[in-house]
């Protein structure tokens, strides 16, 4: 039996203790230990984004870190972007704008734009497309996830957005 | 010929409205149901061995030590495999003809192309599974590889199958017209050879599956993201050597399908098996290096293209030899992939004799499969690259010389020489309007001028194409007349239960396309509910959703085919809702109206009976239904699109059903000193006629453009003379990122189908016109050098190559 290394980490909001292989990839302990299946593998080499989550207020690829580099981390992953039942105010704009197809890419994209409105409430057209370059989506051309993010930055200069 | 109603009924409320997506909320919280999301009591998982190498005998395969491992349950070879199944079905077997060669999901004896499975391991998880396979010894002997589909050809290439004596596995000629007649009157014959690479859509989300045996039962429950396991259906059940009843297919959310995830289904006989010997769930996720080595690719063609025309630029006809580079394995639905040309054999254009000259040809490369814009692309690349070469040998203009060979307006439905029906359009208007959304012709032109003077090199691209939907599988009697077939269809079913609720379920597979939303729009419409009130299933399964032959999600073929099942089945509902109220309300029945959830008479609101209370009278009381009403409130319509006919002797069919067209502008500039091609200015302008949900239609046109651009800037399976594949990760395989999908212009014009429900066309797969615009735009801006396109891949290596030998360099990309 592989050693299991105890671990101990906040994921949106809630402190979880659990042993861990050291091998096992952050990505597939919020998948399959926590049973977040929002977080969503697409290449497991750091090129497509999808496994995106903020971890301590900063972007990072749940695909390229093992779980026990986490140890002690607070980490928000699609799950908790919005409070209670509703939308987030960048879920909503990606409804409002049609900015997903399949849906795959979209955790991903949505947590980036969320830590990109954070750093600037008010990017450029160019700043966005620059701010989510480390996603590939295959459905939308990006067209309306730029839009989405725009039309997320209007509204979110007036309610500021909440800080997790 | 059949005329249905074009126009969308006049109370349409959600109909041509850009309603928010159903879909949405779930996906946008992490709460989707894909294939990987799914877990099942006593799950265990798969991994898969592949070969290293692209073309080897297996000698001897050695599982011992990771049969060992503490945590493997299972381990299985291809040669197990062959003997627990009957070989994948070729097409050939639908004509009850023997297949050119034995297929299985995994290799037996030989492997054929670098990443095709050789063994499969399952452990209690996947990382265990993983370590095992590096437990397992094969010795493998080594064979010489062919990669090129011209040589794979040649006498003395390498035999994929040496039981067939060539790795032709396939040809067929279609003459249509009098093309020996247009040869002979044309002024000028202009010859090309022709290529267009190999690449691929590359869903989001991998293939992936788990299968779930249930021995008391012994049906095998399959959950994957197969986008057509309806119509494999038959086909899975033989390889798994169980009854069709035996075996249930569910779909979930699917991330993206794009027509490569037609071909699953291989991998799903491996859990299949796999799961009947074990009595437990077998779970098997793709990662990303084996979908891109070995899942499956879209079609490379290389072509000898021969075009009969007048001095003044009229077509007459074309012959084009192609071959196709169909990879290690030929899987259902090839050879098929090789005539669907066929569903727009003139492209927009006039001429109608034409010689269809088509080869299937095995190399060691990964199989194909269909993939966005299947066979029709390559084609349309062909012929739109022929229109600027005669053009420029002309010395006409681009524009003008599609203007001159375009089918007209008033000429619809034209039925084409090939016998598929053209139900509507406007290609002049359509290009006029496209490059008026770059800024104009004349205006590019003025700047090209201006660029040239600078010694920069702009340059001005035009593609103008059809985007065919909904495929007649009477198509695959081009593959073998004994094949006899004609399905273009769709099936659906809707209920109103006690509650007045309803509740839709169809036989298409989404992955993206929001079916829930349109289908929930369509239904709405017919019943008079609220589109909030609709529910339409997630996901599809041939245990409780109805399907027809050829159900599914491909071919662009929703709104030509599911708008028909979907209204009919409202039909059949509509009809028996207002046979009952008439009879309860004393009224006639034609004098009735469905809206607000309620029927009542037309003008008095106030004469009418909730849904609730028709369908409680339908379940509970059917003693006091009108004569010949059959109880309940649940109806299903398997439809079939009207013009979807048998192959005639001639080879001749209406081949699709839907024929939307588009035209594409573009304005780049190309840095000759780099060999980087920037775009300028892009504008697309599609008729899809009337447009179910809008903002779901730009979508669709946004991800096709930006495919088809991946394809011409940036994606490329590039292997190596071995065999080997040289870009196997996202690091080398490269897909458009945010920054490269430049701004986009999208217009629409509007002329509906005669022959659809609501006047609606397919659309979606774009039909990747991109490497033909580029194309033209480069070879347009690099004029001056003398530059000539004659691939479809324009990397900067690529562009540089084709600079330097106009300049009489020599040549080297390595
Ligand atoms: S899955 Fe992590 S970047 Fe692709
Ligand atoms: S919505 Fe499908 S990959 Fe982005």
């Amino acid at each position: 039996m592989a050693r299991m290394y105890p671990i101990k980490l906040t994921v949106n909001g809630i402190e979880y203790e659990r042993t861990v292989e050291a091998r096992k990839l952050l990505a597939d302990f919020l998948r399959d230990d926590l049973e977040l299946t929002g977080t969503h593998v697409g290449c497991e080499h750091g090129a497509c984004g999808a496994c995106t989550v903020i971890m301590n207020g900063q972007t990072a690829q749940s695909c390229l870190m093992l779980a026990v580099q986490a140890d002690g981390a607070e980490i928000l992953t699609v799950e908790g972007l919005a409070d209670g039942a509703g939308l987030h105010p960048i879920q909503q704009a990606f409804l409002d704008c049609h900015a997903l197809q399949c849906g795959f890419c979209t955790p991903g994209v949505l947590l980036s734009a969320h830590a990109l409105l954070q750093e600037n409430s008010h990017p450029t057209e160019e700043e966005i497309r620059q701010g989510i370059s480390g996603h590939i989506c295959r459905c939308t051309g990006y067209v309306n996830i730029v839009k989405a993010i725009q039309a997320a930055a209007e509204k979110t200069a007036v309610a500021p957005l909440n800080a997790k | 010929m059949a005329v249905a109603e074009t126009d969308v009924r006049a109370h349409a409320r959600w109909f041509g409205t850009p309603v928010k997506r159903k879909e949405d909320p779930r996906l946008l919280t992490g709460r989707g149901h894909y294939v990987a999301d799914i877990s099942l009591p006593r799950t265990v998982h798969c991994a898969l061995l592949r070969s290293p190498h692209a073309h080897a005998r297996i000698h001897r395969i050695d599982v011992s030590k990771a049969q060992a491992l503490p945590g493997v349950v299972l381990t299985l070879t291809g040669e197990e495999l062959a003997q627990a199944t009957n070989p994948l079905p070729s097409v050939f077997s639908l004509g009850n003809k023997p297949a050119p060669f034995l297929d299985y999901p995994m290799a037996v004896k030989k492997v054929r192309y670098a990443g095709e499975p050789v063994a499969a391991v399952v452990a209690t998880d996947r990382y265990l599974a993983e370590d095992a396979l590096e437990l397992i010894d094969v010795e493998y002997e080594p064979l010489p590889a062919v990669t090129d589909v011209e040589e794979a050809t040649r006498p003395g290439a390498p035999l994929l199958f040496e039981e067939m004596g060539t790795n032709v596995t396939w040809h067929g000629t279609f003459p249509y017209g009098e093309v020996e007649r247009a040869f002979r009157e044309a002024d000028r014959i202009v010859k090309r050879r022709l290529y267009f690479h190999r690449y691929s859509s590359t869903p989001m989300e991998t293939f992936g599956g788990i299968a779930s045996y249930d021995p008391p039962s012994q049906l095998l429950t399959i959950y994957s993201n197969l986008q057509i396991p309806a119509m494999l259906h038959p086909f899975m059940s033989y390889s798994l050597k169980i009854p069709g009843n035996r075996l249930r297919q569910v779909t979930g959310d699917i991330g993206g399908g794009f027509g490569i995830k037609c071909a699953v289904y291989a991998n799903m006989i491996i859990l299949g098996v796999l799961s009947m010997r074990l009595g437990r769930p077998v779970k098997w996720i793709e990662d990303r290096h084996e979908h891109l080595l070995g899942s499956a690719h879209g079609t490379e063609r290389a072509a000898y293209v021969e075009a009969a025309v007048k001095n003044d630029g009229t077509f007459l006809g074309v012959k084009i030899k192609s071959y196709d580079n169909d990879g290690g394995y030929m899987r259902f639905p090839e050879p098929v992939g090789v005539i669907l040309w066929s569903h727009v054999v003139q492209g927009c254009y006039r001429f109608r004799d034409i010689l269809m000259d088509c080869y299937a040809v095995v190399t060691n490369k990964c199989p194909v499969t269909p993939n966005r814009g299947y066979g029709r692309m390559q084609h349309q690349f062909f012929l739109e690259r022929m229109m600027n070469i005669v053009a420029r040998e002309l010395g006409q203009d681009p524009v003008e010389i599609r203007l001159k060979n375009f089918i007209r307006p008033g000429e619809f439905p034209y039925e084409a020489t090939n016998g598929s029906v053209y139900d509507s359009g406007d290609y002049a208007e359509a290009l006029k309007q496209a490059l008026e959304r770059i800024g104009g012709y004349e205006h590019w032109r003025a700047e090209q001028k201006k660029a040239r003077a600078e010694g920069r090199y702009i340059g001005i691209g035009v593609a103008t194409i059809m985007d065919p939907g909904a495929s007649n599988l009477g198509e695959m009697s081009m593959i073998d007349p004994d094949i006899r077939s004609s399905t273009a269809g769709e099936a659906a079913t809707i209920k109103i239960d006690a509650t007045g609720a309803v509740t839709v379920a169809l036989g298409s597979v989404p992955q993206g396309q929001g079916h829930e939303t349109t289908s929930a729009q369509i239904v709405a419409d017919e019943l008079g509910v609220s589109v909030d009130e609709v529910v339409v299933l997630t996901g599809f399964d041939t245990a409780t959703h109805p399907y027809c032959g050829s159900s599914g999600t491909y071919a662009s073929r929703y709104a030509g085919t599911a708008t028909g099942a979907l209204k009919g089945a409202a039909q059949k509902l509509r009809e028996r809702i207002f046979k009952i109220a008439a009879q309860f309300l004393e009224a006639r029945q034609e004098d009735l109206e469905l809206a607000e959830g309620k029927v009542f008479v037309r003008g008095a609101p106030q004469r009418g009976m909730a849904l609730r209370d028709i369908a409680g009278i339908a379940l509970y009381n059917p003693a006091a239904l009108p004569e010949g009403v059959e109880p309940g409130l649940e109806a299903t319509c398997n439809y079939n699109f009207p013009l979807a006919n048998q192959m005639d002797a001639k080879f001749r069919a209406n081949y699709a059903s839907t024929y939307a067209n588009a035209a594409h502008a573009v304005a780049i500039e190309v840095d000759v000193e780099t060999g980087e091609v920037k775009i300028l200015k892009y504008a697309v302008v599609h008729d899809a006629g009337n447009l179910i949900n809008p903002s779901i239609a730009d979508g669709q046109i946004h991800g096709g453009v930006a495919h088809s651009l991946g394809a011409a800037l940036y994606e490329e399976f590039a292997y190596d003379e071995n065999g080997q594949l040289l870009t196997s990760s996202f690091m080398d395989y490269l897909c458009p990122k945010a920054t490269d999908v430049p701004p986009m212009s999208v217009g629409h014009l509007c002329s509906p189908s005669p022959f659809t429900p609501y006047g609606v066309k397919g659309m979606g797969e774009g039909s990747g016109p991109i490497p033909a615009l580029l194309g033209n735009a480069i070879e347009d801006a690099l004029a001056p050098l003398g530059v000539e396109v004659d691939g479809s891949h324009f990397s900067p290596q690529n562009v540089m190559a084709m600079i330097w030998k106009a300049k009489g360099k020599r040549v080297d990309t390595q």
